[in-house]
């Protein structure tokens, strides 16, 4: 009985247990610099190459894989500049992340690399240019009393520096870079006011766009200019 | 032929000669009587002349240099296994199967795993001198050799590593004490260089092309027999 029971133990253990191999035999070199939106150098950025790790969907893109492996890791210098020594993988999932911290926007560099490897194992990211991450508190609020409706929509810069390669030439039509988002909402009797936070870049345009009692519609523009931004309207 | 194959054939046709000559342990035990009266020097001693050593220990691997192992790993611990066959009086050829471990102390040079297992593969020459009564030193260099470095990058059930291969060469120096006529204890010292076959970008050519590391080893030999191979042929 006991045996038995050993040796169940053992199947499962060797059944659940799993290992992942890279390729032999080989480095790569991923190599660049990363300024801010003002092109000062940003030193501590964390630049780690990963493989096997999805992409996210277009409402929310970004790393998605589960079982994502780090390959190589290495910060930028005081002049920005880094240079990451790496493992290599086969995958359609390979990725090179830039991480400065909160306070900037992250890029993240997707490719398929069973394909494709360059020819001199380098990956030359040139210079990556981070936005400072700017945190816009709004609050739109109602002092017309009832009955009165606002619709609105805010246009601003998103966050997200999402390229795709395809052997080496960046792919724009699946790529986020910076793009426009917008938000709507029409507030009225049932919800009268709204506040909330939106995250853009610093030294981006929002478009506030609105409309009261079906009037046309009035656009009022601001730039952010500080990381913590606030924003209050009344109609 | 692969270096492997050509090692396996070599171990299988010393083994194939231990066999052979065992059956003249007997005859060895005889001689050995006529053999107490006959002159010793430090090149050679018929009374202490022996056919095979086997031999196990631990060993301290110690990286040096300006190379991926040098600036890239930390020695940890390591185990060896040699085999001596004396050919003529105290001239040797030998193999040697070690096991060294080392910790990654900077992913950054060598990509991101935590440790790494080099099995290593050694076709040896030597000589042994007889300096007093109970002490056996011994210079050793290799013909051929190969190492497999096994880079870990996580522990437990869900594991991902990656393989470099490099040819070996090591130059060792030993010294044994007979504790009696079959047992020894022995401190040795190696100097091995490891040529890597790793493809790299031209950057990192110079760090990853060659490779080297100390070992400091102690541990117990092992007599068999009382002649040379050479000598059972001729007498």
């Amino acid at each position: 009985m006991n045996i038995k029971f050993l040796v169940i133990i053992c199947l499962l253990f060797s059944f659940y247990s799993c290992e992942t191999k890279f390729e032999d035999d080989i480095r790569i070199l991923v190599k660049g610099k990363v300024v801010d939106g003002f092109g000062v150098p940003i030193a501590g950025a964390e630049v780690g190459v990963y493989t096997q790790r999805g992409r996210g969907a277009f409402f929310a893109p970004g790393p998605s894989g589960s079982d994502q492996y780090n390959l190589g890791r290495n910060f930028s210098d005081s002049n920005g500049d880094f240079s990451v020594v790496s493992l290599f993988d086969n995958d359609a999932d390979f990725s090179i992340e830039i991480d400065a911290g909160d306070s900037y926007s992250k890029y993240n560099y997707y490719t398929n690399i069973i394909d494709y490897v360059p020819s001199d194992l380098v990956f030359n990211l040139e210079t990556i240019e981070l936005k400072t991450i700017g945190i816009v508190n709004y609050n739109i609020s109602r002092i017309s009393g009832e009955g009165n409706t606002l619709s609105y929509s805010l246009k601003y810069e998103n966050v997200y520096f999402e390229a795709y390669y395809e052997e080496g030439i960046l792919v724009e039509g699946e790529s986020y870079c910076y793009e426009d988002v917008f938000e709507s909402w029409i507030l009225n009797d049932i919800n009268s006011d709204r506040e909330s936070t939106l995250v853009t870049t610093v030294g981006s345009t929002i478009e506030f766009i609105y409309s009261i009692n079906d009037q046309p519609e009035i656009i009022e523009t601001f730039i952010i200019n500080e990381p913590t931004y606030e924003f209050t309207f009344t109609y | 032929m692969s270096l492997h194959l050509l090692i396996k054939k070599i171990i299988a046709l010393l083994c194939l000669m231990l066999s052979l000559f065992a059956s003249a342990q007997d005859e060895d035990k005889l001689d050995s009587k006529n053999e107490a009266a006959a002159e010793s020097s430090i090149f050679s001693s018929r009374e202490r002349q022996t056919f095979v050593v086997l031999s196990n220990g631990f060993n301290l691997p110690i990286t040096a240099g300006n190379n991926f192992i040098g600036q890239g790993l930390e020695g940890n611990s390591g185990l060896d296994f040699g085999f001596q066959l004396y050919l003529y009086k105290q001239f040797f050829i030998g193999f040697s199967l070690n096991y060294n471990f080392f910790d990654v102390k900077d992913q950054s040079v060598v990509g991101n795993y935590k440790k790494t297992k080099v099995n290593e593969e050694l076709l040896n020459i030597g000589y042994e001198f007889l300096p007093t009564d109970k002490l056996r030193l011994g210079v050793v260099a290799s013909v051929t050799g190969s190492a497999r470095f096994k880079n870990k990058q996580s522990s437990g059930s869900n594991q991902a590593y990656q393989i470099d291969h490099s040819r070996l060469s090591n130059y060792g120096i030993y010294i044994r004490y007979e504790l009696n006529s079959v047992v020894m204890v022995y401190l040795d010292y190696a100097y091995s260089i490891a040529k890597t076959d790793i493809m790299v970008p031209n950057e990192l050519e110079d760090v990853f092309r060659k490779g080297a590391y100390n070992n400091v080893g102690i541990g117990l030999a092992f007599n068999i027999g009382k002649r040379d191979l050479i000598s059972r042929f001729l007498n």
